[in-house]
């Protein structure tokens, strides 16, 4: 209560410790820094103006801003992030509002209370990166800032007067390390709780994927990039490359240019009486069992190898065989599949769903068209036009590139009678053009294909420039069909990845010159990189994919039963251990008391005595023994008197402890001169 | 009737008597388990209030990552509830010198701070109501800490329970120890110059006493000679640009002069020392011989430092 009131007469003259404020910037420095380029650069800029500030402020040279300037820049500020990222509160920008408080706090630092301000922003802010990606090495350079942030506490506890040192590191680092034990066990046993309200989710405009609908150039696009999309699994065997036929969502819907989505309400047909999933795994095995960890993508779309079935309830599947989740993926998403090759697709097609899967923009691509029509005549039935329409790619003079050139308005037209470069989009878009002007039923598939398998852990890696786009047709008696066209112009492509299949363009990954894909062929390197990856998955498969649901397993093992009591019990008895034995090491464990300097010249001049044959007797006090010396060793008298004397001194005038050093270092003085060995040799000469 | 203030001052009575039992007065005190207590600090509070918001923003966003942080961060709370309460144990105090003083004035008190196995950081000592001493206490040092308490009474001043507290290292918990450090100071009365000094005069060997004005009256100036008291010197005129000039002071030299309780009758007990303590100080100065006459106690006429402390010490005990 009244310690309350003596801070406040501090409050005046408080001067934050120069190392506080040193490590505290340096935190804050640390803490901001993953975040350039998420927050505009005029909040980082008013961020090094603060900063500059501050140091003057210390070096006495500035004052702080008046408060009329802050409220100038905290207006302006306010209404610039309100500015750049409009009416809407989202993620960036209430990160950016944070910094820019954050920094702003640094010129209004008049207590101790608001240097803990900033320092306990630092941490929020911390977690906000968290929220972007939680890889080893983002987890890595936060564990360095939350040192620095605790660092920054250390040094504005430490005395004013202390310079600028690196104790306040040594101790928050021994903080943090003491620290993980404990931490280990909360977050192995804290219950982990469903979300419990809707919440703003990081910009995702730099993710990259295969999305809703597929217009030119997308899939060029990813074709480019190394990004990871998603890790597979494997329980058992891993299917040939050739089959990795990952399937995710089905376009039927063309307007001329690009594809969508159809009509998925026209799946369930009343008189047929059918929906369009028609598996004959009754009773079978699996033919492969997985787990994917997918990567963030802002969509429902999940990935499978058909015919998929998710085993834990994540992965369904909804009509036209696509996989789905039922929410947006906002954070890797780990999820069980099974795989059954024996399928089929929707064996019967009702009216209205054949009209949909045959569907044109009437007035597109009339040679097209045409073509198709008279090249249908020619066969007996669809299964051969298909054949044909495969044959066609394969035996012309199509070139499979990711430098496909611009297309006109009837694109299908151009790409087949004209520039005949294209990526798989293309093919797979002008195949199924062709089979719907002949009247087939037919429609695009995306999703990815192939995959780079880390053989050691039995998983396969898929990126981004394995999105793929293939067709399928209906065949009647047999549902859907898979064909890739790309296959007839490329078969490199689907055979051995799409490195080979653009080695002779030597365009794979051209724009990244530094892509560590791109350095496949170097086996060290090669080795070297799915390691790397291979911990990553781990670390992404057991820690970041800690989930409420692995949690319940792991308890389940570990306790059998689980109740709340059993896992408060655990929770609260291995914190007891964890933080027992910290004390214990840090209280028992600690060094044997020093002797005091004094008992211990005290006791060297002892040890010399005894070789004169003289032992303090117990209960003699040192005055009886000097006087017992002095008896017999009359020489000495001078000197054990004296040391006598300083040993009484210091020892039992507690008083004059101001005039204890010089006082000790003269009895040491007077122990260390003591010459025993004269008088002892006189002894040992006297018997 | 019970009041609910009467309760609290009972409780108040009790948990001071406990804390005297619990914490005895002496003149070493080693600061050890018993000792010491632990808190958190407003800080630390906002600091759980942060853990709270963290551990929210980790289970909506369903950020392993986020868990894992608000953990080390409530861990690394925890961890510091052990340095905190390292940084104080161990720590010695020791009572130093003390000096005495008039009442109103601020006594010096000297504690030395010891260690025998680790350096203390931001070590703060003092007393409730004053401002407390930051300091850094090393190994095998002898730090000597000079402590000031304004005082209020005359008498023996003895201070009360001492605070050595620190929030070392991170500042989010506060660990404390009440010290009662065996230490006194005497403190005089307050004195009062004003009232002119009406001097009696016992002329002890006469057995008379009469009133006579002022003996310390200014008597005149004369030329400085050597061997003068320094005390005397006409400060003033010298000056204005005047030579050397010696005060001259009036002297009973056959006379003694006693300063007696009893001629102040009819004047508070506190404002009688006062006054008689003013008259010791102005006749020391005047480097006069004088007595104290007090009931129960007299200190025959002398002079000097020794004396004035003789003097000075059974007014400050006066009726203690």
């Amino acid at each position: 209560m009244w310690k309350k009131g003596s801070t406040k007469a501090k409050v005046p003259d408080f001067q934050m410790p120069r190392v506080g404020l040193f490590w505290l910037m340096i935190a804050q420095i640390a803490v901001v820094l993953p975040h350039v380029g998420r927050v505009p650069m005029w909040v980082m800029a008013i961020g090094v103006i603060t900063m500059i500030w501050r140091v003057m402020v210390f070096l006495e040279k500035w004052s702080y801003p008046s408060g009329f300037i802050k409220a100038v820049i905290v207006v302006v500020g306010g209404f610039a992030i309100l500015f750049h990222f409009g009416i809407k509160l989202t993620l960036e920008s209430a990160i950016s509002l944070l910094i820019l408080g954050f920094f702003l706090k640094l010129v209004e630092m008049y207590r101790r209370r608001d240097a803990y301000v900033v320092a306990f922003l630092s941490f929020i802010i911390i977690l906000s990166q968290f929220l972007y990606g939680q890889e080893i090495s983002t987890t890595l350079y936060q564990c360095l800032a939350v040192v620095l942030v605790s660092s920054a506490l250390v040094g504005i506890n430490l005395n004013t007067a202390a310079s600028i040192n690196v104790v306040p590191v040594k101790t928050a680092a021994i903080l943090f390390l003491q620290a993980i034990p404990l931490m280990v066990v909360l977050f192995v046993l804290f219950p982990r709780l469903p979300p419990l309200w809707a919440i703003s989710l990081p910009d995702g405009s730099g993710l990259t994927g295969v999305g809703d609908s597929m217009t030119p150039g997308d899939f060029v696009k990813l074709g480019k990039s190394d990004a990871l999309a998603f890790r597979a699994s494997f329980e058992g065997e891993m299917p040939p490359v050739s089959q990795l036929y990952w399937r995710g969502m089905v376009f039927s819907s063309f307007d001329g240019r690009g594809w969508r989505r159809g009509d998925e309400s026209l799946y369930y047909d009343e008189k047929l009486q059918v929906s369009d999933v028609d598996i004959t795994r009754l009773n079978s095995l699996p033919d492969y069992s997985y787990q994917i960890l997918l990567e963030p993508t802002r969509q429902r779309w999940l990935y499978g190898l058909p015919s998929a079935v998710g085993t834990d309830g994540i992965l369904k599947v909804a009509n036209g065989s696509q996989y789905r989740s039922s929410s947006n993926v906002e954070q890797q998403l780990l999820y069980s599949v099974d795989s059954y090759l024996d399928y089929s697709f929707e064996l019967r097609l009702s009216q209205s769903r054949r009209l949909q899967e045959t569907q044109l923009p009437s007035g597109f691509n009339p040679r097209t068209v045409s073509f198709a029509s008279a090249m249908r005549e020619k066969y007996a039935s669809d299964d051969s036009f298909m054949r044909g329409v495969l044959q066609y790619f394969r035996q012309q003079a199509f070139f499979y590139t990711l430098r496909p050139p611009r297309l006109g308005f009837h694109s299908v037209d151009d790409f087949l009678f004209g520039a005949r470069k294209g990526f798989c989009e293309h093919y797979a878009s002008s195949f199924v053009v062709l089979m719907r002007a002949a009247g087939v039923p037919a429609r695009v598939v995306a999703g990815y294909q192939g995959g780079e398998i880390n053989s050691a852990a039995n998983y396969i890696l898929v990126h981004q420039l394995n999105a793929h786009a293939w067709a399928e047709v209906w065949l009647k008696g047999e549902g859907w069909v898979r064909v890739d066209p790309t296959a007839a112009v490329a078969p490199e492509r689907v055979e051995r990845g799409i490195e080979d299949a653009l080695r002779e363009e030597d365009s794979f990954l051209e724009d990244r010159l530094f892509s560590p894909l791109k350095y496949r062929g170097v086996a060290l390197f090669n080795n070297l990189r799915l390691r790397m990856d291979r911990i990553n998955f781990s670390w992404n498969m057991y820690v970041v994919g800690y989930s409420q649901q692995k949690q319940y397993e792991f308890l389940k093992n570990l306790l059998g039963n689980i109740s709340s009591l059993r896992i408060a019990i655990i929770m609260g008895l291995s914190s007891v251990v964890v933080i027992a034995g910290l004390a214990l090491i840090m209280f028992l464990l600690r060094p044997k008391k020093k002797l005091d300097v004094v008992d211990k010249s005290y006791r060297r001049f002892l040890q010399k005595i005894s070789r004169l044959g003289l032992v303090l007797e117990a209960g003699e006090s040192p005055n009886d023994f000097a006087r017992r010396i002095n008896d017999l060793f009359p020489a000495l008298s001078v000197q054990v008197s004296d040391i006598t004397e300083l040993y009484l001194a210091l020892k039992y005038k507690p008083l004059d402890l101001i005039k204890c050093q010089p006082v000790s270092r003269r009895l040491q003085r007077a122990v260390k001169k003591l010459n025993i060995r004269r008088h002892s040799g006189g002894r040992v000469k006297a018997r | 009737m019970f009041s609910f203030k009467s309760i609290k001052v009972f409780f108040y009575a009790r948990y001071l008597k406990w804390l005297r039992r619990r914490l005895p007065v002496s003149k070493e005190v080693e600061l050890t388990q018993r000792r010491i207590f632990i808190m958190p600090t407003k800080e630390g509070v906002l600091f759980g209030a942060l853990l709270l918001v963290m551990l929210l923003v980790s289970i909506n966003y369903q950020n392993s990552m986020g868990f894992m942080l608000t953990f080390l961060l409530g861990s690394i709370f925890v961890v510091s509830i052990l340095h905190t309460y390292k940084n104080l144990s161990g720590l010695i105090l020791k009572v130093g010198r003390t000096s005495s003083g008039f009442c109103g004035e601020d006594i010096k008190f000297e504690v030395i701070l010891g260690s025998a196995l680790k350096r203390h950081y931001s070590i703060e000592l003092g007393w409730p109501g004053s401002v407390l001493k930051s300091l850094d206490v090393d190994v095998n040092e002898h730090l000597v800490t000079k402590l000031y308490l304004r005082s209020e009474r005359r008498g023996l001043f003895v201070p009360e329970r001492m605070l050595v507290q620190t929030r070392y290292p991170v500042g989010i918990l506060r660990s404390w120890s009440w010290v009662y450090l065996d230490m006194s100071a005497l403190v005089y009365p307050e004195p009062i110059h004003s009232k002119a000094l009406p001097v009696s005069i016992s002329m002890v060997d006469e057995g008379v006493a009469a009133a006579m004005e002022g003996s310390d009256d200014f008597a005149g100036l004369q030329n400085y000679q050597k061997g003068d008291s320094l005390k005397h010197i006409a400060w003033k005129q010298f000056a204005r640009g005047q030579s050397l000039h010696t005060k001259k002071f009036e002297s009973y030299v056959d006379k003694q002069t006693w300063l007696d309780w009893d001629w102040l009758k009819g004047i508070e007990t506190e404002h009688r020392l006062s006054i008689i303590c003013g008259w010791v100080l102005s006749l020391n100065k005047a480097g006069q011989e004088y007595g104290l006459r007090l009931p129960g106690c007299e200190i025959p006429p002398g002079k000097g430092d020794g004396h004035r402390m003789d003097v000075l010490k059974a007014l400050a005990l006066f009726g203690k």
